[in-house]
């Protein structure tokens, strides 16, 4: 496992779900402060898509611009564990993962003034619950939202979900409390944070688009843990712009990037990364509705059989990246080291696959791959093997991902090339294996058997989820649903002497509360 | 003078309609929503759906365009979809970057462009081959490429000026300028190539004229002709140049501010064209195109006092 370490090349920031440009910032930082004056400019590679916590993307920019102004009920650290935050305990009631309690510290408030309760926190998780946004399948079937006391808050769910803990930390949504001022008036969350947290958003500072502005919040719980007088996350799109600006001290820190990743270490900044996100082709027409081929798992196999996954790996990501054949990362269960062993490189074997089942001369197929997050590359690399064994594949690429998303979505492709961030199985299952048409199964694919062990692993205690988390993941393997080819790492550059910088594969996004000036 | 103003004005309505129709038009056979950009790529195709359907996207095109429309002669272009921020404020705020940047490079190309155009016409020899090449190399190197070793040069190694970023006037005119100093550099000295043999053309063709012999028979001297006379006659040709490289360097700028995120108008539509947000790109267009036929505008008024003749 890579970990934050000087020198390591970067890979990029993804989504939480789906791989999608992270940025870098600039700005000038005072590094000479104390505490109580020091300026932090993060740059980052594109605007949030909504400020609005209920309908936020899950990816590192947009945590970025949330994490200042919400705090969350609960902080994951760098290493996966989880610690109070609003709330003082949490954990699950019972067996079967579907209750799920949080207990509040006493006075706390919102940066308006106003209290922070428990109805005020249930009333905030039900309206993400409601707003739409993309998280909310992942809090499942807990609906209920209730608050038992002044001070206390029961989650119920009518199936298990043993994600609550990430759910409800800062690299979700659902923590992230919302103040009654902000839910009176939901359009106002789009252009101004409504939370607990240590900063709040200075719209008079404020460009949108191009950067935001962050000063202490005065009602913050914990004023010690305010580093900073001033926070700046500046917009740059530009991979060697966000390059130039750090090395020309303009910025603190940056999401960084796999093109720009040998120069900043070159530079002398400090380079930190981690694995977060793999890439491959997502094998969604299991049913062969647009090519008849895939139903066959053979065919998914020999699709599989045909890569050279270290040659391809190590083409585009250098040391940025390992060859895997798992969708998942290693830090989650479900990863077993023992699954890169399948899929082994074997043309003849794909090829004697391909005419059992009844296809020896191969056949076409159309893809569709986004160009971000090398993505489109990946996809042609791919291609290029799939040729050898007759399999011919035409490529539509995408410069937009809303294009990408929206073909897809239509059924226009029985396969497309991907990138997905690291996630538990719970959400990995939605999003790939459950019959829910999104992105990353728009045919609405399920298997009995799948969805069995999916079930069982959900409402396992931890002890035993990982096995049987582990048994459905590799089922789905060798069923052949996807084609993975890489684990890739994602990164952040900073400038010299910066401290509290953590990616770790547990927490690729950094947590900008625990950086402190020097 | 009034009649002229006003007939431009009147012109540009019906150019601003067919321009924003055409952009809508463009813009809607896009896949896409502004829905993905929100959601992420791990929604629901009912989340998508759903909100659509908040943003009103799932309306007929021709209901769409004709309600943004119904809000836009009224002076309001609705509120980004992404952001929610108002159209008019997100354009407004970063007019006058874009304003400062193509001024200042236009500027900084006419005064290059005119005196080395001056200089080829007048100089022989090797100085005026060395003009020429040295105004083609202007239109040669792409603005982007100059604009990376620029940054590398002055931002990055000597760290004398701003790699990326805008600073107000309002907090000085030397951090403004310093803030855009490199980016009148990338974008101005590809202007310079066409205003310098523009000039030097016209220029040259003026010396040649006539009404030269005459002012040289009177006794005049050089100096007199070549700068009160000579280019005078040759100021129509250049600044008619002079406003098409104004023009040209509006699309120029898209790039560059991009380059030197920089908050103006181009990297703006950049932005909410990858985002689908369609009230930010018209609004947009509508300033563009406007800021088109000021310009227009602006040359023809020069005509006027370049040429009293026009006047009458």
């Amino acid at each position: 496992m890579k970990q934050n370490l000087i020198g390591r090349r970067s890979a990029i920031a993804l989504l939480s779900t789906v791989v999608l440009a992270a940025g870098c910032t600039s700005g000038g930082s005072d590094s000479t402060s104390t505490k109580s004056t020091a300026n932090l400019t993060m740059i980052l590679t594109s605007p949030p898509t909504s400020l609005n916590p209920g309908l936020m993307n899950v990816d590192p920019n947009n945590l970025a611009y949330e994490q200042l102004g919400y705090a969350p009920l609960i902080r994951v650290g760098p290493d996966g564990t989880y610690s109070p935050a609003l709330a003082s305990s949490f954990g699950y009631v019972g067996t079967g993962n579907t209750q799920f309690q949080l207990q509040l510290r006493p006075g706390l408030k919102f940066a308006d003034g106003s209290p922070l309760t428990a109805a005020s926190v249930a009333a905030s998780i039900s309206y993400a619950l409601k707003a739409g946004g993309s998280a909310a399948a992942w809090l499942g079937s807990c609906g209920s939202i209730t608050a038992t006391s002044a001070d206390r808050v029961m989650i119920s769910c009518t199936s298990p979900n043993p994600t609550l803990p990430l759910l409800l930390s800062q690299n979700a949504p659902f923590g992230f409390v919302i103040s009654p001022a902000g839910l009176a008036k939901p359009d106002s969350l789009k252009t101004a944070t409504f939370g607990a947290g240590p900063y709040l958003l200075d719209g008079k500072q404020t460009v949108a688009g191009d950067h935001y502005v962050y000063l202490p919040n005065p009602n913050y719980f914990d004023q010690k843990a305010i580093h900073h007088q001033k926070v700046t996350l500046k917009v740059v799109a530009n991979p060697s712009a966000v390059l130039s600006s750090i090395r020309a001290g303009q910025a603190d820190l940056a999401i960084g990037d796999p093109s720009t990743a040998d120069a900043a270490k070159a530079a002398g900044l400090a380079v930190y990364s981690a694995p977060s996100y793999t890439t491959g082709v997502d094998l969604f027409d299991r049913a062969g509705t647009l090519a008849k081929p895939l139903a066959d798992p053979r065919v998914r196999q020999a699709l599989n059989y045909a890569l050279d996954r270290a040659a391809i790996t190590k083409a585009l990501f250098g040391s940025y990246g390992t060859a895997t054949t798992q969708l998942m990362t290693p830090v989650y269960d479900g990863y077993d080291p023992a699954l890169n062993s399948e899929y082994g490189y074997d043309p003849a074997k794909a090829k004697q696959l391909l005419a059992d089942a009844g296809y020896p001369n191969g056949f076409s197929m159309q893809i569709e791959a986004w160009q971000g997050f090398n993505i489109a590359q990946v996809t042609q690399a791919i291609m290029g093997y799939w040729a050898k064994i007759g399999v011919k594949a035409v490529l539509t690429s995408d410069a937009a991902p809303a294009s990408w998303v929206s073909n897809v979505l239509a059924k226009k492709f029985p396969a497309a090339g991907y990138g997905y961030a690291g996630l538990p199985v719970f959400q990995t299952a939605q999003n790939w294996f459950r019959p829910s048409a999104n992105p990353f199964n728009p045919f609405s694919s399920a298997d009995p058997q799948l969805t069995a062990l999916l079930d069982q692993a959900a409402a396992a205690a931890p002890e035993q989820a990982s096995a049987l988390s582990i048994q459905a993941m590799r089922y789905a393997l060798l069923q052949g649903w996807f084609v993975t080819t890489s684990l890739v790492d994602a990164a952040y550059y900073t400038r010299k002497g910066l401290t509290g910088v953590t990616v770790t594969p547990r927490n690729i996004f950094t947590d900008l509360t625990q950086i402190t000036p020097n | 003078m009034l009649r002229l103003i006003g007939r431009r004005l009147l012109v540009s309505i019906p150019l601003l309609f067919v321009v924003s129709f055409l952009t809508f038009g463009l813009i809607s056979l896009l896949p896409g929503s502004p829905s993905v950009t929100i959601l992420g790529p791990t929604a629901s195709q009912q989340q998508y759906q759903q909100l659509d359907q908040q943003l009103g996207l799932n309306r007929p095109l021709w209901t769409q365009y004709t309600s943004w429309l119904a809000r836009a002669v009224r002076g309001d272009f609705g509120d980004s979809l992404i952001t929610g921020d108002p159209v008019h404020k997100v354009l407004t705020d970063r007019l006058p970057v874009t304003l400062s940047l193509i001024a200042g490079a236009t500027l900084l190309a006419a005064l290059l462009g005119v005196g080395l155009g001056i200089a080829g016409a007048v100089r022989r020899g090797r100085r005026a081959d060395a003009v020429n090449v040295i105004s083609l190399a202007g239109s040669a190197i792409p603005n982007f490429w100059l604009a990376l070793v620029l940054v590398a040069t002055f931002s990055v190694s000597l760290r004398w000026l701003p790699a990326t970023g805008y600073t107000s006037l309002a907090a000085g005119p030397w951090p403004w300028a310093r803030s855009l100093l490199l980016p009148w550099l990338a974008l101005g000295l590809g202007g310079t190539a066409v205003i310098a043999k523009q000039t030097r053309d016209g220029f040259a063709e003026a010396m040649s004229m006539d009404f030269i012999r005459v002012l040289r028979a009177n006794g005049l001297s050089e100096r007199s002709i070549r700068y009160r006379h000579a280019l005078r006659n040759a100021a129509i040709g250049i600044v008619t140049t002079i406003g098409m490289v104004f023009v040209g360097l509006l699309s120029g700028s898209v790039l560059i501010e991009t380059v030197f995120a920089a908050p103006g108008l181009g990297s703006a539509t950049v932005t909410a064209t990858s985002e689908h947000d369609l009230p930010v790109i018209q609004g947009a267009v509508v300033y563009f195109t406007l800021l088109v036929v000021v310009m227009n505008l602006l040359v023809d008024l020069s005509y006027g006092w370049l040429n009293p003749r026009v006047r009458r």
